[in-house]
C-alpha cells in the first residue's frame, strides 16, 4: 500500500490533465483574429501605439508605456530576487553579510576559448547596447540588452573566474539600486508635476505628445537595463562563490 | 473530433508539456528534477501565450512606415508578447532564488531526495 501522498499526487496530475482536456472546446483556433485575446483592448494598442508612445514597436510601446507600471512591479520583483539569493547564500562573519570565494567548479579556460571570447566580447556588449537604445524602432528593450549585457560578464567570468574584470557584487547591488532609483524617479517626476504617476508628460524637455513619451519610456528602459544586468550577474556570482563552511 | 485534435494542435502541445512539467514536480523526489520540470511549466505557458498571440496572414507588431496608420488585422496581438517578456524575466529570478534554496539545502543535509530529506528532518 503506498502512502497518502503517492495517491494524491497522481490523482491531482489526472485532474490537472482532464481540466486541460475539457477546456480545449473554448479555446479559440490557432491564427483566429477575432479571438477574444485579440479584441478588447489589443487594437487600441496596435492603431494608437504609434501616435501616442513614439515606440513603432508596439510590444515596447506597451511595456514602457501602457502598462509601465506593471513593468515597475516586475523590475521590483527580479531585484528582490537578487537581494533573496545574496541573502541565502551569504554569511555572517564578524558582524558583516559577506561572500567567501570558494572554487566550486574549474574553469574552462584553453587558450582557443579564452581568444574566441576576448575577440567577441565587445561585440556582444555592443549589440546589448544597441538592442537597449534601438527598442523603440526594432526588437529589443531593457531585459533583453540587460540579459545579453549579463551574458557576456558571465562568459568571461565562467572562462576566467579569478580575473578582476567583471562586475563586483558591491558594484552589482549599487548598479541595480541605481538602475530601480531612476525607474522610480521618472515616475515620480509626474507627481510633481501634479499629474498621474509614471506620466511622461511631465518630462522637461522640448518636445510634445508621443515624441516627449518616448524620452520617458526610453529612461525607463535604461533603468531595467542597469537592474537586471546587475541582479544578473549577482544572481550567478552568488550561485557560484561558496560561503566558508 | 479530427478537426478538434488538428485545429487546436498548438494548444495540445503546451498542454502536453505544461502536464509533463506537473507530472515531475508532483512525482519526482530529487529537488533538481522539480525545479527543471518547473521551468518546463513555465515553458509550456509562455507557448500558449505565443501562439494565442498569434493571427493568420498578419506581421510581427513593429509599424516600420510613419505615414501609414496600421490596422488591427494586420498586426499579432503585442499584449501577449509583453506580458511573456516579462513572465521570462519572473522565470529566470525564480530558478535563480530555487537554485539558491537548492545550494542551500545540500549544504545542510547534504542529500537533495525528497524523502531522505524527510528522513532526516523527522530524526
Amino acid at each position: 500500500m503506498q502512502p497518502f501522498a503517492w495517491w494524491f499526487n497522481r490523482l491531482a496530475f489526472l485532474g490537472a490533465a482532464t481540466v486541460l482536456f475539457f477546456t480545449a472546446r473554448n479555446i479559440p483556433h490557432f491564427g483566429d483574429p477575432d479571438a477574444s485575446a485579440a479584441t478588447h483592448v489589443s487594437p487600441r494598442y496596435i492603431e494608437k501605439a504609434k501616435d501616442e508612445t513614439g515606440a513603432h514597436n508596439m510590444v515596447t510601446a506597451v511595456l514602457a508605456d501602457y502598462r509601465s507600471y506593471d513593468t515597475l512591479g516586475e523590475t521590483v520583483v527580479i531585484f528582490t530576487a537578487g537581494m533573496a539569493c545574496l541573502m541565502v547564500l551569504g554569511v555572517f562573519e564578524n558582524g558583516r553579510h559577506t561572500f567567501v570565494a570558494t572554487k566550486m567548479f574549474e574553469p574552462f579556460g584553453s587558450n582557443i576559448i579564452d581568444a574566441a571570447a576576448r575577440m567577441l566580447l565587445p561585440f556582444i556588449l555592443t549589440f546589448a547596447a544597441y538592442v537597449v537604445v534601438h527598442g523603440h524602432d526594432s526588437p529589443g528593450g531593457g531585459f533583453q540588452g540587460g540579459a545579453i549585457c549579463a551574458a557576456a560578464i558571465i562568459l568571461f567570468k565562467l572562462i576566467r573566474p579569478e580575473s578582476k574584470m567583471g562586475l563586483p557584487i558591491r558594484q552589482g547591488i549599487i548598479l541595480s539600486c541605481t538602475g530601480l532609483l531612476i525607474y522610480v524617479g521618472i515616475g515620480l517626476l509626474g507627481l510633481l508635476a501634479e499629474l498621474n504617476y509614471l506620466d511622461y508628460a511631465a518630462l522637461p524637455f522640448d518636445k510634445t505628445g508621443g515624441e516627449l513619451r518616448a524620452y520617458g519610456s526610453l529612461g525607463i528602459e535604461l533603468g531595467v537595463f542597469l537592474t537586471v544586468t546587475g541582479i544578473l550577474s549577482l544572481i550567478f556570482q552568488a550561485l557560484f562563490t561558496g560561503a566558508k563552511e | 473530433m479530427w478537426s478538434e485534435l488538428i485545429g487546436r494542435a498548438d494548444y495540445w502541445l503546451s498542454a502536453t508539456l505544461f502536464l509533463i512539467g506537473l507530472y515531475g514536480m508532483l512525482v519526482h523526489p530529487n529537488l533538481v528534477k522539480k525545479l527543471m520540470a518547473m521551468n518546463i511549466m513555465q515553458v509550456a505557458v509562455i507557448v500558449f501565450y505565443i501562439t494565442v498571440a498569434f493571427k493568420s496572414n498578419a506581421t510581427p507588431p513593429i509599424s516600420i512606415d510613419n505615414e501609414y496608420s496600421p490596422t488591427a488585422r494586420e498586426y499579432i496581438n503585442p499584449l501577449p508578447h509583453t506580458l511573456m517578456l516579462t513572465a521570462i524575466v519572473v522565470s529566470i529570478s525564480t530558478t535563480g532564488v530555487a537554485l539558491s534554496l537548492i545550494i542551500r539545502i545540500h549544504r545542510r543535509y547534504s542529500t537533495l531526495n525528497e524523502i531522505e530529506l524527510i528522513a532526516k528532518l523527522r530524526q
